[in-house]
């Protein structure tokens, strides 16, 4: 998979006082190189960045986000990607740009997307599946799952539903406005 | 003063419900800079860590009462009752450390350790009020 690719490309600089788990013997600083297209800079760019956050970055002495999270959520998301690539015009419309990146105390990391009062979220803390969570501000739709990053194949379906909804549903909203 | 709790084998507080801290007891949030996305609190800041009993991090507010939430990693802080995790069947407790001996803990736990869910993390941003306003950014 294209993802694979970049992945395999990735090369680890040794930076000392930058963590990655994983490699307990020395520290190191992830630098993943790849064929470059905005949405490929921008999520390299912002995981590199979470990657080497300094031990401690949230006040509670949390270390930066773990090389396995960021991983797998390249993995996801290029193939996210990739899927709206291969889409017809309608589905293209639909999937949004490259969500926002947030750390999570631990290691772990959220990817969300903030889409004028819906949100969706996927948490990548790599003890369990991928929680993807869609919800509005006012708690009236609350939904979740759990996706399976660990093989070579991915099934996104039920996230790109999500996304089908939300642009139906704003869509509707303007009608009504 | 609340009492310390049980410690397992590798010297991390065991989860429990702290009988000394009530239910309208403050817990104090710090967020950092990395929490703020598109001009909003994430709800990444009231998820699990990694920690072996996935806790999220927060001050007893019965005991902090000087610590800054502006400075240093912190470019603000979220105040929530301890009634609020509770009402989600989540646990508050004490796990005091050296360096800050308010810091107290919200647990998923019934026996088996499990992540702070969406919805649960949902809900205690909703419920919480700025302790340390940062301008221009909502809470929810």
């Amino acid at each position: 998979m294209y993802s694979d690719r970049i992945l395999n490309d990735a090369v680890y600089e040794n930076i000392p006082s930058y963590g990655l788990v994983g490699r307990p013997t020395r520290s190191y600083r992830t630098i993943v190189h790849g064929r470059v297209s905005d949405w490929d800079s921008y999520l390299k760019n912002a995981l590199n960045k979470l990657c080497g956050l300094p031990n401690g970055w949230d006040g509670y002495a949390s270390p930066p986000v773990k090389f396995e999270n960021a991983e797998c959520a390249l993995h996801l998301l290029s193939g996210i990607k990739k899927i709206t690539d291969n889409s017809g015009v309608e589905l293209r419309k639909v999937i949004p740009d490259a969500p926002y990146f947030v750390p999570v105390a631990g290691g772990a990391l959220q990817a969300e997307w903030h889409l004028d009062g819906y949100f969706v979220e996927l948490f990548f803390d790599g003890t369990s599946p991928v929680t993807a969570s869609f919800y509005t501000d006012d708690d009236n739709i609350y939904e979740e799952f759990f996706l399976d990053c660990s093989g070579a194949q991915i099934d996104a379906s039920l996230l790109i539903q999500w996304f089908i909804r939300i642009y139906d549903l704003k869509n509707a909203e303007q009608e009504a406005a | 003063m609340l009492n310390k709790k049980q410690r397992d084998c590798n010297d991390i507080t065991v989860p429990h419900d702290h009988e000394g801290v009530t239910n309208d007891n403050l817990l104090i949030r710090g967020i950092s800079r990395v929490h703020i996305v598109n001009h909003r609190v994430s709800s990444a800041a009231f998820k699990s860590s990694s920690d072996p009993y996935k806790g999220m991090s927060i001050d007893l507010g019965q005991i902090n009462d000087a610590r800054s939430y502006n400075t240093g990693n912190y470019v603000g802080a979220v105040k929530l009752l301890a009634a609020i995790p509770r009402d989600k069947e989540l646990l508050v407790g004490y796990d005091p450390l050296p360096s800050n001996d308010a810091h107290g803990q919200i647990w998923r736990y019934d026996g088996t350790v499990k992540n702070i869910t969406g919805g649960q993390a949902n809900y205690m941003k909703r419920n919480s009020e700025w302790h340390v306003e940062i301008i221009d950014v909502a809470l929810s």
